[in-house]
């Protein structure tokens, strides 16, 4: 019964994907399209992760995952702590998911409720990972801006259905790179905080290396995201992604 | 990173699915590198140790003044595992075994002095080779795989009961492991037809039962769960033994040995399995045929002999003596069956309740073909004082002559069936919720339910009045209607299995409960003198007589670095006859449990 080991792979499934070059705007929507333009660029991606949970007055706990992405498809494998090691996850779409449990050598069809777990107490969730199109939820406005950053403010567009209703997002200007998410909620109260750094480039595609999410009113609850390898573009077979792979 | 991701990423990519495909493409892409560098030996290693203590919260005791047997309160295991897994491939060959060490309880007698040298005696251990295949992708043609060896072929949706589940003889010996399935050598085949449909074919060339748990050795003991479908001849033989233990006769009946019949091992008892699976319209449909048999075994054969010579019951049933005894050995084979599967699972989209994810649901079901099955009862010569009866075949028909009509029929060549149908979703991030139906638990053999068939299962086999009545009212006249009490319950019951998962403590901390809830009651069949005809009473699973139910909680502490604690426990409520409360299924533990895994 490990399904719940699941939701970090979908969440990391769904994000992680890179950048581009930056091009001023004077609207905050069309920067908030610069933005997806260039998160959405690369046609498969390959990252391992080492995910380090912290939390106050406990050790630090860590988690090992290789992640694999080629269009709306996701393959997530972790590869630590030992005793999840070999479960693998499948995301066909979002509501065919499959989980291959080795204890049980079995691979089993899950549902989308099941991305509402959390997994080892790690902070980063399906709701603020699953955004990969801020357009398609938000309208934006710009905050702010200097010649580094742009700070853009996200409220939730009328018939959509966002996670949150607002996000504040801070962009690198130069390449459209997101740096800083903050997650309200319907209070307008700071849920949690997001950054994203150390970005590194494959041609025209780029992606963090390091990535952190605070969860604000629990005292030093924060999780660290450090790339450990980082594939971009190379061919990934339809072979990969299905249920035949999972079993083997 | 593990073998098969280590494959995947540097080989995959490269490997066209179709043969002529893949010679141009060989060609065409710059694939040498990478499939060299996938042809390179990789291997992969795990490991686990466990520790189990477990603790029987009641004695429990199956059988009547003259022979018992019990299942003490007190230490029920004491385990220490290693488990091995290794993983080592080349290519798309690998090889896989899973190997669990388990040392295990002890002995409370050793035979004679000698066998305290064998560590084996005073420290029993044993291995299990859950695993131990070579899998070869592509074998041969695009697109098919085989994998030969010792394996787990696991096919059913349902959560831990599954009934297309056919090919792996049930693992029974670990009550918290339920649903586990033991390896066994098998010969798979699939071919993916697209990545979404494939054909699966297996062959079992041997049978291999079911195992069960300790407390199954109690059986035996339940002399008065007489497995025939005819009710009169239940009745009838019930009655007779009852008059055998009455004052004019003073013969008990025991179980004094069982012996169980494997199937030879030829051609017609291999056992096969075809499937179809694919997805239509994002939800998976697997069609499943199985011919084998049943990994449970059924009597065939009762020989029942007179022992003379006085016989004294055990002291906590006040030294009850007899003047003999009349054993019966007891022969168990495997029946042969034919399983139609039927594995569906899906997600039920809830969007039209607001912002909401899908439910989860699935549903695998069986349509079970026994081949009938029947026992032979055969008696040596018996002097019982007023009876006197001739060695020979039991006369079936009670027409007086001995051998008359067929043997009692103890499985019907009648069609039933089986299914689980699933439903779970997660609440509020924590607490994820498992519901399910299953219709006929691995170990219910048979039709009779509330859709199909009226055969009976015996829980319990009771004399109204007293023996010497017995012996003059019922087994005199070859008639046990009027003396039989019996508790029955259906052949395939149904149950209700509730999970509920509670996280805590940035989910480090786990609290499961799982339930089993008898849903199916108890029928109370007996003469009433004042009608003239047997009755039957329905006890309902909510009243007393009915209610049957184990309840599993757990507590589970993960530190994130392999190393989990658990302690729960597992209740079985319910009387002696019931499902749960029987003794045979080993009655209530708690349990504390480490794990480590690296």
């Amino acid at each position: 019964m490990k399904r719940t080991l699941q939701s970090l792979a979908i969440a990391l499934g769904l994000s992680f994907v890179s950048i581009a070059p930056a091009q001023a705007d004077a609207t905050g929507d069309a920067a908030l399209a610069k933005v997806d333009e260039a998160t959405n660029r690369a046609k498969t991606q390959y990252l391992e992760y080492e995910a380090t949970v912290k939390a106050a007055e406990k050790a630090d706990r860590k988690v090992e995952l290789a992640v694999w992405l080629k269009g709306d498809k996701r393959l997530s494998e972790f590869l630590g702590p030992a005793d999840v090691k070999g479960t693998k996850v499948l995301i066909l779409s979002p509501t065919q998911m499959y989980v291959y449990l080795p204890a049980f050598g079995k691979v089993r069809r899950i549902a989308s409720h099941t991305t509402d777990q959390g997994f080892m107490g790690m902070h980063f969730s399906q709701d603020e990972l699953s955004i990969t199109r801020y357009a398609a939820l938000y309208e934006a406005t710009i905050a702010k801006q200097d010649d580094k950053t742009i700070d853009l403010v996200l409220t939730a567009k009328k018939d959509a259905k966002p996670p949150y209703p607002k996000i504040e997002l801070k962009v690198e200007k130069a390449r459209n790179l997101p740096v800083e998410m903050r997650y309200f909620g319907e209070s307008g109260k700071l849920l949690k905080t997001e950054t994203r750094g150390a970005y590194t480039c494959e041609k025209d595609v780029c992606a963090p290396s390091e990535l952190s999410m605070t969860e604000h009113g629990k005292a030093g609850a924060k999780t660290l995201l450090n790339r450990r390898k980082w594939k971009v573009n190379e061919a990934l077979s339809d072979d990969l992604f299905s249920k035949r792979n999972l079993e083997k | 990173m593990s073998l098969r991701a280590r494959g995947d990423e540097r080989c995959r990519a490269a490997r066209p699915r179709r043969a002529l495909v893949a010679a141009l493409a060989t060609l065409a892409c710059s694939s040498v590198a990478s499939r060299a560098e996938a042809d390179e030996f990789a291997w992969d290693a795990s490991f686990r140790v466990e520790s189990d203590v477990r603790f029987r919260l009641e004695t429990r005791a199956v059988g009547d003044a003259y022979a018992s047997q019990s299942v003490i309160a007190g230490v029920e295991r004491n385990q220490n595992l290693l488990g091995v897994r290794l993983e080592a491939g080349i290519g798309d060959v690998k090889a896989v075994a899973q190997v669990d060490g388990v040392i295990f309880g002890y002995q409370t007698e050793i035979e004679n002095i000698g066998l305290l040298t064998r560590p084996e005696e005073t420290q029993p251990w044993r291995l299990d080779i859950n695993e131990l295949y070579i899998d070869v992708r592509e074998f041969v043609f695009d697109g098919l795989d085989v994998r030969l060896g010792q394996q787990i072929a696991a096919f059913g949706v349902g959560d831990q009961f599954n009934p297309t589940n056919n090919l792996n003889p049930d693992d029974l010996r670990d009550p918290l492991l339920f649903g586990k399935l033991a390896g066994n050598f098998m010969a798979r085949a699939d071919y993916w037809v697209t990545e979404d449909f494939r054909l699966t074919g297996v062959l079992v060339p041997l049978f291999r039962p079911a195992m069960l748990p300790p407390s199954a050795s109690l059986g035996p003991a339940a002399i008065d769960r007489l497995p025939f479908l005819d009710e009169s001849v239940r009745w009838r033989v019930a009655s007779e033994r009852y008059a055998a233990e009455s004052p004019l006769a003073r013969h008990p009946t025991q179980i004094s040995g069982t012996r169980v019949v494997l199937p030879d091992a030829s051609f017609e008892n291999m056992q096969a399995a075809f499937r179809l699976a694919g997805t239509v319209a994002e939800q998976d449909v697997a069609l499943s045929y199985y011919v084998g048999r049943h990994d449970f075994p059924v009597p065939i054969a009762n020989a029942t002999r007179q022992v003379p010579g006085a016989f004294c019951g055990a002291p906590s049933f006040g030294l009850l003596c007899a003047d003999g005894r009349l054993l019966t050995d007891v022969t168990l084979a495997y029946p042969q069956m034919h399983v139609y599967g039927l594995n569906t699972s899906g997600e039920i989209p809830l969007s039209f309740l607001g912002d909401l994810p899908g439910l989860g649901w699935r549903l695998e079901a069986a349509l079970v073909v026994p081949r009938e099955q029947r026992i032979s009862l055969t008696n040596g010569n018996f002097d019982l004082g007023l009876i006197q009866i001739p060695e020979g075949e039991y006369d079936y028909d009670g027409d007086g002559r001995p051998g008359g009509g067929k043997p009692p029929l103890v499985v019907r060549d009648q069609a039933y069936l089986k299914w689980v149908l699933g439903l779970d979703y997660t609440f509020a991030s924590s607490v994820y919720v498992n519901a399910q139906w299953v219709h006929g638990l691995p170990d219910e053999f048979g039709a009779g339910d509330w859709l199909i068939g009226d055969d009976v299962e015996l829980r319990r086999g009771t004399l109204d009045g007293d023996r010497t009545g017995a012996a003059i009212r019922c087994a005199l006249p070859r008639d046990g209607t009027t003396c039989i009490r019996e508790m029955v319950r259906p052949r395939q019951a149904d149950y209700l299995v509730l999970g509920v998962d509670l996280r805590f403590l940035d989910d480090q901390l786990l609290t499961r409960v799982f339930t089993i809830l008898d849903l199916s009651g108890y029928g109370e069949s007996y003469y009433d003198p004042e009608l003239g005809y047997r009755r039957t009473d329905h006890h309902a699973f909510f009243t007393p007589e009915g209610f049957s139910a184990v309840v599993y909680p757990e507590v589970s502490y993960n530190f994130g670095n392999g190393l989990e604690l658990s302690s729960g426990a597992l209740l079985q409520f319910g009387k002696s006859y019931t499902k749960f409360g029987d003794p045979t299924a080993g009655g209530s533990v708690a349990f504390a449990r480490a794990r480590f895994s690296l």
